[in-house]
């Protein structure tokens, strides 16, 4: 099991646990679980929220490192990825 | 009625004097009726209670009993025309009724149990907002049960986004059930009272005859969203963490497998571990092949041992079997016979012909069929005392006697063959071919022995001539070449032999006969030349020193065969011509020897191109090219420019005529004759008259 940190450079850091073994498009769908965030329904007063989860979709990102963009299909462990690294996160 | 709000009038319909005459005059539509049509007014508060005891059970359906009495229906029936007056009179349900902030709290959270609340947020001229109101207005009158009201949306919440609006919030008991905010919640844009149906059912308010969500299919986003699981994360500082458990469940949700224990696969470690295993794979095997090798060694020595078995020479010395070591060859032949003869020597070559020994004699035999050492051919590296020209050496050959299938030698015929092809041999060398040839043929083709007897008389016959050939063979053996052993000749010295050995049995017989005492000092018969080693060897050495002697003159190493000796014979004879040295790079300029120069010949000289102009003078490359340009152009030098030529050239020729220098030298000499002094002063123009004396001043 190792730790990933994705920086996405406009505040977002997402620490993500996951596999050596495991595609970076694996990778990015836990990304986009984990940088979604839902707020609860709302109790009263009324004080009715704006709309309730603001989320990126796994298509929409894109990592890489420096210029090298990382393929989805590819497992962590083939690009080297070791523990604790930290990705660059963009979206498309 | 307007569409305007018109609140005061839908509660207590108050009509004007005004109004009143225009009914009566037909402009205005009558008011309904529906207060005067009924003799009594209940009170408010029993109104109330009824109400709420009908409670959600909408547009007041009246439980129907089943007493079939005509009194108690119609009885029934004006009752529930009276609970609908009554709805529509009581107010706050079956319109929408506007509140404020201060209403909220008691119209939403305290309408009355089980009572349903929808609160509509709205925005004065702002269409959604309007459009809602419509939609609402229309539900509200067919949902009595429910209350629906609206409040400004700042007056609910302050700095409410417009975004947000149509906003409906659904209470019931002090709760609130659902919020649906935005257009998005009822499907975008072009969404309708359906769909507004839809989500106050929903929420349980009202109850739809709808089959289906209208606007369902209209949240795309809403979908794809869905398809992200959420996930409880922690927000520490700006990084945003999650658990491990809380992973494995997304993961799961996902389709991954759960994390794994350890942090990154060991590829590097397997590639290690087999690279290690590898390795000692193939140690493994080359020990293994490193045995058997061995094994295989021992087991030849073995066998070659077992071959060699028994005692050496040495050894049987040692242990005093033998008193000496020449005592050895004697115990041979009884080891000979041991061993399997026929097997092991047919076919085999001896190194020896068969005269070398005597009859009756026991020899070593050398077997040829193989070489013992180790020749390789090409072999360029030196021995010491070897001369790598001996390797260019046409091979020694031997006389060489192959044994037949019993491993002997049949040696009265092999000596037969070996003598007529001498014969043969010699007599096509002297020239009786024609007669020889019937014989050779016979003879070489059937080796019969009646052939050979009749070849060995004829051999008989020319004894004499054989004998002049013998001294001829012996003359040129002593110049010649002394070193080669070419036992060929030795043919003849069999047949010397074969004199020999019957001049031997001819003195034998003598002694026998004539009991003379057989010594060394007995004469030799007459016609017989005696032979026997001592006296070759010295006529051998005889002849080597002469040849020393000869060659001890000459300062040159003496050669004796090949180029060098031709080159030497041919220049102490001067045959050879005057010998340039080819030294340093006198190829370059003769050419490697391919021309032949002449001294002073234009091949010598090389190339020369000479231009002459048209007063046959030679001209410089300058001028050359002048004249080239010239031709080539077709232009000419310009007048001016040829009379300058003209007046060079003139002045040219003057001078080579006009030679002023001579004439100056002239004019000297004749200074010189008349003055009788060498010099000429400068003032004298008249060199022949002697210059005026002048009187000298005191």
């Amino acid at each position: 099991m190792i730790e990933v940190i994705c920086n996405d450079r406009l505040g977002k850091k997402i620490r993500v646990k996951c596999n050596p073994d495991d595609t970076v498009g694996d990778l990015k769908k836990l990304l986009a679980a984990q940088a979604t965030r839902r707020r609860p329904p709302p109790t009263r007063p009324a004080r009715a929220t704006p709309a309730p989860q603001t989320g990126t979709r796994p298509e929409k990102l894109r990592i890489q490192k420096w210029y090298t963009v990382y393929k989805d299909h590819i497992s962590l462990d083939d690009y080297e990825i070791h523990d604790g690294m930290g990705l660059e996160l963009y979206y498309n | 009625m307007s569409l305007l709000p018109t609140e005061s009038r839908s509660r207590d319909p108050v009509s004007t004097d005004w109004d009143d005459i225009q009914r009566r005059l037909g402009n205005l539509p009558p008011l309904e009726e529906a207060a005067s049509a009924l003799a009594w007014e209940p009170e408010e508060a029993s109104d109330r209670a009824l109400q709420q005891r009908l409670g959600p059970a909408e547009g007041g359906a009246p439980g129907c009993s089943d007493d079939a009495s005509a009194d108690t229906d119609a009885l029934e029936q004006w009752r529930a025309e009276r609970l609908a007056q009554l709805k529509g009179l009581a107010g706050g349900f079956g319109t929408l009724v506007l509140i404020t902030r201060e209403q909220f709290v008691a119209e939403v959270n305290r309408a009355g149990d089980g009572v349903g609340v929808v609160v509509f947020l709205h925005k004065p001229k702002h269409y959604p907002s309007a459009y809602m109101e419509v939609l609402l207005e229309r539900l509200a009158a067919k949902h009595r049960a429910v209350k629906f009201c609206r409040i400004g949306h700042h007056d609910c919440i302050p700095d409410y986004p417009d975004a947000n609006l149509p906003t409906l919030l659904m209470y019931r008991d002090d709760d609130l059930l659902r919020q649906c905010v935005g257009l998005a919640a009822f499907g975008g844009d072009a969404y309708g009272v359906d769909d507004v149906e839809w989500e106050l059912a929903e929420a349980g308010l009202v109850s739809t005859d709808l089959p289906a969500n209208p606007h369902a299919q209209r949240h795309r986003t809403r979908r794809s969203m869905d398809s992200i699981p959420s996930m409880a994360v922690k927000e520490t500082g700006s990084e945003v963490s999650a658990s491990i458990e809380e992973t494995n469940r997304v993961r799961a949700e996902l389709g991954l497998k759960p994390l794994a224990e350890g942090k990154g696969s060991n590829k590097e470690a397997e590639a290690a571990e087999r690279g290690r295993e590898l390795a000692a794979q193939r140690k493994q095997e080359a020990e293994e092949e490193a045995m058997r090798a061995k094994l295989e060694d021992a087991k030849r020595k073995r066998q070659l041992h077992a071959k060699v078995s028994g005692k050496g020479i040495g050894e049987q010395l040692d242990g005093e079997e033998m008193d000496s070591a020449a005592a050895w060859p004697a115990g041979l032949g009884e080891r000979y016979d041991e061993m399997d003869e026929e097997s092991q020597l047919s076919g085999a070559l001896v190194g020896h012909s068969t005269d070398d020994f005597k009859a009756g004699e026991d020899v070593v035999l050398t077997l040829a069929d193989e070489s013992i050492l180790d020749e390789k051919e090409g072999s360029y590296a030196l021995r010491e005392g070897d001369e790598l020209l001996e390797n260019y050496d046409e091979p020694k050959e031997r006389a060489t006697v192959r044994l037949d299938g019993s491993g002997s030698v049949d040696e009265a015929r092999l000596k037969k063959l070996a003598a007529v092809k001498q014969r043969l041999a010699a007599q096509q060398a002297s020239g009786g071919k024609k007669k020889l040839r019937k014989k050779s043929r016979a003879s070489a083709g059937a080796l019969d022995l009646d052939a050979m007897a009749a070849a060995e008389a004829a051999e008989e016959e020319s004894a004499e001539v054989d004998a002049e050939l013998y001294s001829a063979l012996a003359r040129a053996r002593r110049v010649g070449k002394m070193t080669s052993e070419r036992r060929s000749e030795d043919h003849a010295a069999a047949r010397l032999q074969a004199q020999l050995e019957e001049a031997e049995r001819w003195a034998a017989e003598r002694r026998d006969e004539g009991g003379i005492p057989a010594g060394d000092d007995a004469p030799p018969p007459e016609g017989s030349i005696e032979f026997s080693e001592t006296s070759e060897f010295i006529k051998s050495v005889q002849a080597k020193e002469e040849i020393d002697e000869a060659a001890a003159g000459s300062d040159l190493p003496s050669v004796s065969s090949g180029l060098a000796a031709a080159l030497q014979m041919a220049r102490t004879r001067n045959m050879l011509g005057e010998e340039k040295e080819a030294a340093g790079r006198m190829f370059d300029s003769k050419g490697a020897g391919l021309h032949n120069y002449e001294e002073g010949s234009e091949a010598e000289k090389g190339v020369q191109l000479n231009y002459f102009d048209e007063y046959g003078r030679k001209m410089t490359q300058k001028e050359a090219f002048r004249q080239l340009s010239w031709k080539f152009h077709g232009k000419g030098p310009s007048k001016k420019r040829k009379e300058k030529r003209m007046a060079a050239f003139e002045a040219q020729m003057t001078e080579q005529k006009d030679d002023r220098a001579m004439a100056y030298m002239g004019v000297l000499q004749r200074a010189q004759q008349s003055t009788k002094s060498a010099h000429v002063t400068a003032k004298q123009r008249k060199a022949d008259k002697p210059a005026p004396k002048k009187p000298k001043l005191g």
